[in-house]
């Protein structure tokens, strides 16, 4: 399934164990809309599934405001059971991402191989 | 935010730090649009940089009111609150704090706030004071 706005677009992928969300374009307040209210993050990921997987590689920029819709997301998989990995950043936003302390909540990987072998270790 | 790219690569800055600039500075414009100026498209944002001895400085003037810079010191303990709000926002000034050697809200000869921001060179953190 495959949304988009302004630019920024998302592709779903499922997998066995979870769902792989490909971001495309810059993460920004825009993307809110697509992230956020396309569903109910704290009613989990569908048929039972607990792994929920970002591919970055095609997100050349991530403001606040889209730290602040990835914060909301993350933070819902306590409630809605699943568990968040990422991949694809780059060592800066890996930074960024460590000031917020979304990796505290969130795994990051290099690649999506990386990922899939955690998951299924 | 190209040219401040250029500007820095000539200004002998560690480019290990760019990143850092770019992103601290895109926040403060965003925040300057959003929250001084209100959104209001008539108004400007202005950013200017001068290269010191010891840091690049950056000025990042809106035509708003100004504001009050939440505490950092405690940035640990912020963090935690703002992870707990429902709707998470204002990571932008947080981010800023933590990427930059300083920061302050300073005002001009005719009265308008800017966001002074200072990135030392060399790798070495500054103090804004020291000149």
């Amino acid at each position: 399934m495959r949304m988009q706005n302004n630019g920024f677009e998302v592709q779903y992928r499922g997998f066995e164990r979870g769902i792989i969300i490909d971001l495309q374009g810059d993460l920004t307040k825009q993307a809110e809309e697509i992230l956020l209210h396309s569903r109910n993050w704290e009613n989990g990921l569908d048929d039972g599934k607990n792994h929920l997987i970002l591919n970055f590689s095609r997100v050349p920029y991530i403001n606040s405001s889209g730290i602040a819709t990835l914060i909301r997301i993350v933070r819902a998989g306590t409630k809605g059971n699943y568990h968040t990995f990422a991949y694809g950043l780059s060592s800066h936003y890996e930074k960024l991402f460590r000031m917020v302390g979304l990796t505290e909540y969130m795994m990051i990987y290099p690649d999506e191989y990386a990922v899939m072998q955690r998951i299924a270790g | 935010m190209r040219e401040i790219d250029a500007a820095l690569s000539q200004a002998d800055f560690p480019s290990s730090r760019k990143d850092d600039v770019l992103t601290a500075l895109s926040e403060a414009c965003l925040n300057a649009i959003e929250h001084g100026n209100r959104l209001d498209n008539s108004r400007r944002v202005k950013v200017t940089m001068q290269d010191r001895d010891a840091a690049i400085v950056f000025r990042v003037h809106d035509q708003g009111r100004g504001f009050e810079l939440p505490r950092t010191e405690a940035g640990g303990a912020r963090m935690k609150e703002k992870w707990g709000e429902s709707n998470p926002r204002g990571w932008g000034l947080f981010l800023i704090s933590l990427l930059a050697d300083d920061v302050r809200v300073m005002k001009n000869e005719d009265g308008q706030f800017y966001l002074e921001i200072h990135f030392g060179k060399n790798g070495k953190r500054v103090d804004a004071h020291a000149k």
